[in-house]
């Protein structure tokens, strides 16, 4: 197979990976942080 | 004046202090955190302490999270937490929330302070007086760190920090933290103070009220009937150390501040003043960036051609040249933009006139139902949304806060300058308004002055229909102005020019690569071209072969199919399938349609042909009949349609996260296309009925 091509064909692969990896963290924001009160607000406050 | 002191319970705080050492870095064992009044200048104090380059400005409420960062003095370090600026721990807000649960250890990861260092503004002293009064019951160690010394001593106040340290019983220290003085006796004091006990001094407060619940003594308006004759007794104790330790020298002139705010804040000229500088700033803008950014683009087009002549013919040239050059190069012309942007937005905070624009516009905010304290994440949304949004967390109105949130996008970031320029620059350029404002520059003011109008009025609607709730009563404070400091100037400048860089090296360089991909695959092939002339010569074949190629190449891609899939829909907006693939994409971010643009309008083209500029591609291309698919109108349309469009990723997932609804966050999403459509729509529309 062409080197050129698998070249670009990696380039594409890798961009792929990191504007998938960039959505999964987007998605991942959207779920609480360990510890914050679960309100979804941010506020940090421990859950009682 | 009654004396109360109470010793700690030893147990309780041995208990305590095992507790900590489970969670704490045995690096940073201190746990150090700063408090004070909005705008009292902790997080200059913070970045002095700590080398961390958070964003300081001249207004109010610039922290909202609380931040972290290593304090290293000598051999000593702390973890150093810059809370939220605070009036009192009366928690009504989420900000004073925040502070109150640091203070009393009810963070996760995050072990109660050692210490607290009181940030006060000594041209503020009595109303800084009584947030130390309530950080006192705390039973933290504190030290006072008085800053603003020096506009106190303008101010004609003299403060005797050894009387005022004397009657609070706390250390004082004066610290300039922008030229470091007094840093040292601070590091000592906090340090020192950090290692030992302290005993309560609380002489506002009876031996009755030392009821010990948890860590404070703290006394809320809503817990206790008695709680506004202890405010009083606060205020007490503050205005008799106020008298003692401060000696105001008598002066009958008015200071500068005031005088400058007759003029700046006056109800007809100050509006009139706000305009006139933003005219002058967006103006300045487009002068002074042209010749950088024209040589960046003249250097980026020469570095596409240099790719395209050095590198072996194929694939990976076009990547190269076509996708990777073009899409980032195409995004990065915009810096200088960029950067005098911020420039004179840090100009314009530091010299504390951004708070006398939030005084002006806030008087229209509040006449449409908007909650003072709105301003604040409104214009951090004129850098960016996700900002803005978290800062919405100082209102305490859920649902003025929901409000703010939901109208907040409508400000224009620096994502969406380079979409405006790019339009300006191909259409706009060098033509005047009365003969001497750059048309440019007006048409920046209204596309700034769009976002705005329009954000008053869905909050206007909102909150006569979902979000109904009275307007509650707000005071603003109006910061003295000042000189500007060079240092914290650049440093903002430089660290909102660095996201700007950051992401066009990460996100847009990702998007750019994929989406070349989609407009360079399938291949369209060239053997399926049928010459029409049977008497052309084998150069002529080749030459229609080649424009067969250029032309069939984009339309049969991938990203041409989405093109075209949404062209039906976009059609009365003007737009072709072409802009329609820059839309599709610039839905992952705003500024990936100029990389978009960069990549169509190089896709496909030939492989000898010298990189054109996006400007001469937008104003060159054409439709099948030979009309141009752009024109001053279409230009016009599409910034309509991105000052009022919701395409940003992350600012949807920060507006899922801060109001915890996905039904809030796709209604937001939903009713600000429909609205960027249909005044897109009327744009066009009217605007061809005036042209025809």
């Amino acid at each position: 197979m062409d080197l050129q091509f698998i070249i670009v064909a990696l380039i594409i692969v890798a961009a792929l990976l990191f504007a998938g990896n960039s959505v999964h963290r987007k998605i991942r924001s959207f779920k609480p942080k360990a510890g914050s009160c679960g309100a979804g607000c941010g506020c940090g406050k421990v859950e009682e | 004046m009654k004396t109360s002191v109470v010793e700690n319970q030893a147990s309780k705080r041995a208990k305590n202090s095992t507790e900590k050492s489970e969670t704490r870095n045995p690096k940073t064992q201190i746990v150090i955190a700063l408090a004070g009044n909005p705008n009292a200048g902790k997080t200059t104090l913070f970045n002095a302490l700590t080398g961390l380059k958070q964003k300081v400005a001249n207004y109010p409420g610039v922290t909202v999270e609380r931040k972290e960062g290593v304090w290293k003095a000598g051999e000593n370090a702390a973890r150093l937490i810059d809370l939220p600026g605070l009036y009192s721990f009366d928690v009504t807000s989420m900000d004073e929330q925040i502070a109150h649960d640091v203070l009393t250890g009810k963070v996760a990861n995050l072990p109660k302070p050692d210490a607290v260092i009181a940030v006060v503004d000594a041209t503020n002293l009595e109303r800084n007086l009584y947030l130390v009064t309530q950080i006192l019951e705390y039973k933290i160690p504190v030290i006072v760190a008085l800053t603003m010394v020096d506009l106190a001593e303008k101010q004609s106040l003299e403060i005797d920090t050894a009387k005022l340290s004397k009657l609070l019983q706390v250390p004082v220290i004066s610290v300039k933290a922008a030229q470091k003085q007094g840093i040292e006796e601070l590091s000592d004091a906090a340090f020192e103070a950090a290692h030992c006990e302290r005993k309560l001094y609380l002489p506002w407060l009876s031996e009755a009220e030392f009821l010990e619940t948890d860590d404070a003594i703290h006394l809320s308006l809503s817990e206790d009937a008695a709680a506004n004759r202890k405010i009083f007794a606060r205020y007490n104790f503050i205005s008799d150390v106020y008298q003692e330790s401060v000696k105001p020298v008598e002066t009958t002139e008015r200071g500068v501040s005031e005088k400058i705010d007759s003029v700046l804040t006056h109800k007809f000229f100050g509006l009139f003043i706000l305009v006139a500088i933003l005219l002058l700033v967006f103006q300045t803008i487009f002068s002074w960036a042209e010749l950088p950014m024209s040589l960046l683009e003249t250097g980026f087009g020469a570095l596409g051609d240099f790719a395209k002549a050095n590198l072996p013919e194929g694939i990976l040239s076009d990547l190269i040249s076509d996708g990777i050059i073009a899409g980032v190069g195409g995004v990065l012309v915009f810096l200088p933009q960029i950067l005098l942007l911020f420039l004179f937005i840090s100009i314009l905070e530091d010299t504390g006139y951004m708070s006398r624009a939030a005084f002006l516009l806030d008087k229209l905010m509040s006449k449409f139902g908007l909650h003072g304290k709105a301003f604040l994440p409104l214009m951090s949304s004129f850098a960016c949304a996700i900002p803005g949004i978290m800062a919405a967390r100082t209102i305490e109105n859920p649902r003025d806060r929901l409000a703010t949130i939901l109208i907040a996008p409508f400000m224009s970031c620096s994502a969406r300058l380079p979409v405006y320029t790019l339009m300006i620059a191909t259409f706009f350029a060098g033509q005047t308004v009365l003969g001497f404002i750059s048309l440019g520059a007006v048409l920046m003011l209204a596309m700034y002055a769009l976002g705005i109008v329009t954000a008053v009025v869905v909050a206007f609607i909102l909150k006569r229909t979902l979000l109904k709730s009275p307007p509650p009563p707000f005071v603003m404070e109006l910061p003295p102005y000042r000189l500007p400091n060079v240092r914290t100037i650049f440093q903002n400048m430089f660290e909102r020019s660095w996201l700007f860089v950051k992401r066009a090296g990460t996100v847009i360089l990702a998007i750019s690569i994929i989406l070349w991909a989609l407009a360079y695959f399938p291949r369209t092939n060239v053997e399926t071209f049928i010459p029409t002339d049977a008497n052309a010569s084998v150069e002529e074949i080749q030459k229609a072969k080649q424009d067969f190629q250029q032309s069939e190449q984009l339309r049969n891609s991938y990203a041409g199919k989405l093109g075209h899939a949404i062209e039906p829909i976009i059609k009365p907006l003007g737009f072709d399938w072409k802009i329609g693939i820059a839309l599709i994409s610039s839905f992952a971010a705003r500024e990936v349609l100029v990389s978009t643009l960069s990549i169509i309008y190089n896709v496909g083209k030939d492989q000898n042909e010298e990189s054109e500029t996006l400007t001469q591609a937008i104003r060159d291309e054409k439709r099948a009949d030979g009309t141009p698919v752009w024109t001053p109108l279409t230009a016009l349309t599409l910034m309509v349609f991105f000052v009022l469009a919701m395409q940003c990723m992350s600012t949807i997932a920060i507006v899922r996260r801060e109001t915890n609804s996905w039904a809030w966050t796709l209604f937001m999403v939903g009713y600000m296309t429909a609205l960027a459509y249909l005044a897109a729509l009327l744009t066009y529309q009217v605007g061809r009925l005036f042209l025809n």
